[in-house]
């Protein structure tokens, strides 16, 4: 018998109650919204020690305060309870590039804020695209006595840039 | 009668007070930002109630959600191995590292490779392996043992690592400021990471409908390491998996909140397909979790997401320290774990609880923590020495006429457990029996009026 | 509505004082209350120390006891709590904790006497988590507290609460025994911080946490007592009767 039938044989015989499916509708309709989401996902982006800026006329240099170890990358749709923002597999670069600069830019449609994760994961679908990341602030790490640091192994810095 | 391993372990634990203190000060701030972020959600209970229920569900439905798993993981291109044990995970993941050649390999923080004792049997290999998560890296350099699932270096002070990066990264004598020394952790471990020829994460959960595993951390090491070797590994156990994405909107919205009071990690990571020009391989694994599934009074053990609210919130492990439990996963949930996988070597975890229930009521997945240790105790006994006393509190206690001519005999002023041969040790005086005389008279005299 | 009042073993041995004050209040709110002779033990601590299938006579003698009354009555949340879970449903519905009691049913509107002391409020585990009796501090709930509502009834008190409102103080029955280290850090925790609001008295709706918070105040021959919340409830009614 192969390990994954010794597996499901095991999981089978386990006899456990089957439960249902819990409804999330009522859960998903109910949850917190923002009058203006825009505003929120500023604040929640801040609170994760990153920075909002308007694209137009963007000053990286001054926003990573002269830091050259930059790279600009595109987000698709940010999350206003949190502060995170989706980006895809990236084209024409390779995935390392989200994590390894000292500053991450992100650029991101100001219209493409969700309210929270139910309204971004309803908004991805069940499709698969093969990669797929929430990015919420820069790196950071408090495992030396629970002092928060950023730029643990990502980016230290983090810019959302609205367009 | 302190005579369990953890009472005794405790006791060592308890004469550096100051270090008590703030081990329970920071974990207790832990819990306040968790308190802090919950109440901002207003829908917070609601989700709680989601999560224990979608657990319940996938847990109870494991066959088909893996066989759906399995099947559009195989479809996104990766490769998936099925481990029964522990001995199989190591194997699979050594003949993996072998077949490629593998001689660096760096690993995020993964309490499952903690199970299997994944470590050692690679090193004996002669594969290097590096634990990349800041906290982990330490404890390995210190050749330690995480003492707590999400904050695995929270009983190290930041001397201790500096004296260690001194030794192991060359950094400035005496320099212990916890900047300096996570940026010099970064450039050291970026060598690593860029000479690496294989990366492992665990999983924070495991998709069924998208066959996508989803790995969540805040240093962005599970990042760095998977984007640049050739050969990326990912396993988890049986109970990591989800059935769909809409249920990944439950789980991440409570993980974070809950483990470290954050809105969200930094990073949350969806794999399923292998990064251009290298392999994905997925390692499903059991090591004994079906059995917990078999087990009725402790199947919604399965509901953990390992997040370690339970810990932060514990006021025993808060004043007892992570290395006092005798499994590897300590508090709340490492009692009831341990008990799953050895309950003769780990019964004696079950005394170091007193039943606040406040675990109960952290878990975001609604685990019966309390509860179960409750159970627990009832068919295992932490020490012969309880039972005694349990027998002598029912003889005294169990009888009406022992209870009366007990009290009318002790006299006022009589320690109550001297009674019954105990010592309720120094620092706190003993209850002492009160007069029995105005009670008596009270009831005497409502006896006298019917 | 017949009432019988349930003196768990250890109040009756340590703080009998608290169950004449019950007994007092519950006749002063116009309950026909009675003590039933014969008490036991209700088997909380063997429960909780692993022994709950030698507590089963115990159970018995209980049900036996009470069966016959409209109500049962208790002065500690933990014994309460212990017989609405484990005991028969025979008894369901009819089992309270008496703040719980006078809070839900009886409802008083005033409560004659004062008690000009400032008292800091131990929201015990199992009153708070187990009984309701509170918010528990862990849950996204409204919040409410029956214990202050009805302490709030009482004149001339000034009411607080420590920092860490329901963390528990190290009790925990045969824990405090066998994990006595970390119990009586606990217990020294916990009363630190009632200390630290100024506070004369702890009171609780549990006396075994007040026994253990008592050993560690009179160890310190710290300046704080302890007291049966009912104490102060029944505190104007002394000169009755």
């Amino acid at each position: 018998m192969s390990s994954k039938e010794t597996i499901m044989a095991a999981l089978r015989s386990a006899g456990a109650q089957a439960y249902e499916k819990p409804d999330l509708s009522a859960l998903k309709q109910g949850s917190i919204h923002y009058e203006d989401k825009l505003e929120q996902f500023r604040a929640a982006v801040t609170a994760s020690g990153g920075k909002v800026a308007d694209y137009e006329g963007a000053d990286l240099e001054t926003l990573f305060s002269g830091e050259k170890d930059l790279v600009v990358v595109e987000g698709v749709f940010g999350v206003a309870e949190n502060g995170c923002v989706w980006l895809n597999e990236p084209v024409g670069r390779p995935r390392v590039d989200y994590f390894i600069h000292e500053a991450l830019a992100i650029v991101l449609d100001r219209n493409e804020i969700v309210d929270n994760m139910h309204e971004a994961y309803a908004r991805l679908g069940e499709k698969n695209e093969g990669y797929g990341i929430f990015i919420s602030g820069p790196s950071k790490t408090a495992d030396i006595e629970q002092s928060l640091v950023f730029g643990a192994h990502g980016s230290r810095m983090v810019a959302i840039l609205l367009k | 009668m302190g005579n369990t391993k953890h009472s005794k372990a405790a006791a060592k634990y308890l004469k550096d007070s100051a270090k008590v203190d703030w081990q329970d000060e920071t974990l207790w701030l832990v819990r306040g930002k968790r308190d802090r972020l919950s109440k901002q959600i207003p829908e917070w209970e609601q989700l709680r109630d989601a999560a224990s229920a979608l657990k319940l569900y996938s847990n109870s439905h494991l066959p088909e959600l893996l066989e759906q798993f399995e099947a559009n993981a195989t479809a996104n291109g990766a490769i998936v191995h099925w481990a029964k044990d522990a001995e199989e995970y190591r194997s699979i993941i050594g003949g993996l590292l072998t077949a490629h050649g593998v001689k660096h390999f760096v690993k995020s923080k993964s309490m499952l490779s903690e199970e299997c004792e994944l470590v050692p049997y690679l090193e004996n290999l002669g594969i290097e392996a590096v634990e990349t998560d800041l906290g982990e890296r330490i404890i390995q350099l210190m050749g330690l043992k995480p003492s707590h699932i999400v904050l695995p270096a929270v009983h190290i002070k930041r001397q201790e690592v500096g004296r260690l990066f001194e030794k192991e990264m060359g950094t400035e004598p005496g320099n212990c400021d916890p900047t300096y020394l996570t940026h010099a952790a970064r450039r050291n471990l970026r060598e690593k990471f860029l000479g690496a020829d294989a990366a492992m994460t665990g999983a924070n959960f495991a998709v069924a409908s998208t066959g996508e595993v989803v790995v969540c951390t805040n240093e962005g090491n599970a990042d760095m390491g998977t984007s640049i070797p050739k050969l990326q590994i990912a396993a988890f156990g049986i109970d990591k998996i989800v059935p769909d994405r809409e249920s990944l909107g439950v789980f991440t919205r409570l993980l974070a909140r809950t483990a470290t009071g954050q809105p969200v990690t930094t990073y949350t990571t969806h794999y399923s397909a292998p990064r251009e020009g290298s392999e994905f391989h997925i390692i499903i694994v059991d090591n004994g979790r079906s059995r917990i599934l078999a087990d009725r009074e402790h199947f919604k053990l399965l509901n953990c997401i390992r997040c370690g609210g339970c810990m932060n919130t514990c006021p025993v492990y808060r004043r007892s320290g992570g290395y006092s439990y005798s499994h590897f996963i300590p508090g709340p949930v490492g009692i009831n774990l341990g008990m799953e996988s050895d309950p003769e070597r780990h019964k004696g975890n079950l005394a170091a609880c007193t039943l606040c229930h406040s675990c109960s009521m952290v878990c975001p997945a609604k685990v019966d923590l309390a509860d179960q240790i409750y159970r627990w105790r009832q068919q295992w006994h932490s020490s012969a020495t309880k039972k005694a006393v349990s027998d002598g509190m029912s003889l005294v206690m169990g009888s009406p006429w022992m209870l009366n001519t007990g009290l009318s005999v002790a006299p006022g002023g009589m320690k109550v457990l001297s009674a019954l041969g105990l010592d309720w040790g120094k620092g706190r005086q003993m209850p002492q029996f009160a007069s029995q005389k105005s009670l008596n008279k009270m009831m005497k005299e409502e006896k006298d009026e019917q | 509505m017949k009432a019988a009042l349930f003196i768990p073993c250890y109040v009756r041995a340590v703080a009998p004082q608290v169950i004449e004050a019950s007994y007092k209040l519950l006749r002063h709110l116009g309950v026909d209350v009675v003590i039933p002779e014969g008490q036991t033990c209700c088997g909380q601590p063997m429960g909780n120390a692993g022994y709950e299938d030698e507590a089963e006579a115990l159970k018995e003698h209980f049900v036996s006891l009470f069966k016959d009354y409209d109500v049962i009555v208790g002065p500690s949340s933990s014994c309460v709590s212990f017989v609405r879970e484990h005991y028969p449903a025979a008894l369901e519905g009819r089992v309270w904790e008496i703040c719980e009691f006078i809070h839900d049913v009886l409802k008083p509107e005033a409560l004659p006497g004062s008690f000009p002391h400032k008292v800091s409020l131990h929201n015990s585990c199992h009153a708070t988590r187990l009984m309701g009796m509170a918010a528990p501090s862990e849950l996204n709930i409204p919040y409410f507290n029956k214990l202050k509502d009805l302490l709030g009834l009482i004149d001339g008190i000034d009411l607080v609460e420590p920092e860490r409102p329901d963390e528990c103080c190290g009790f925990g029955g045969l824990f405090s025994v066998e994990e006595s280290g970390v119990s009586i850090k606990m217990g020294q925790d916990k009363v630190r911080r009632h200390l630290e609001t100024g506070a004369e008295y702890i009171a609780a709706a549990d006396s075994s946490c007040l026994m253990h918070q008592g050993g560690i105040i009179s160890a310190k021959k710290l300046p704080l007592k302890t007291i049966h919340i009912i104490e102060i409830l029944a505190c104007g009614l002394n000169e009755e009767k």
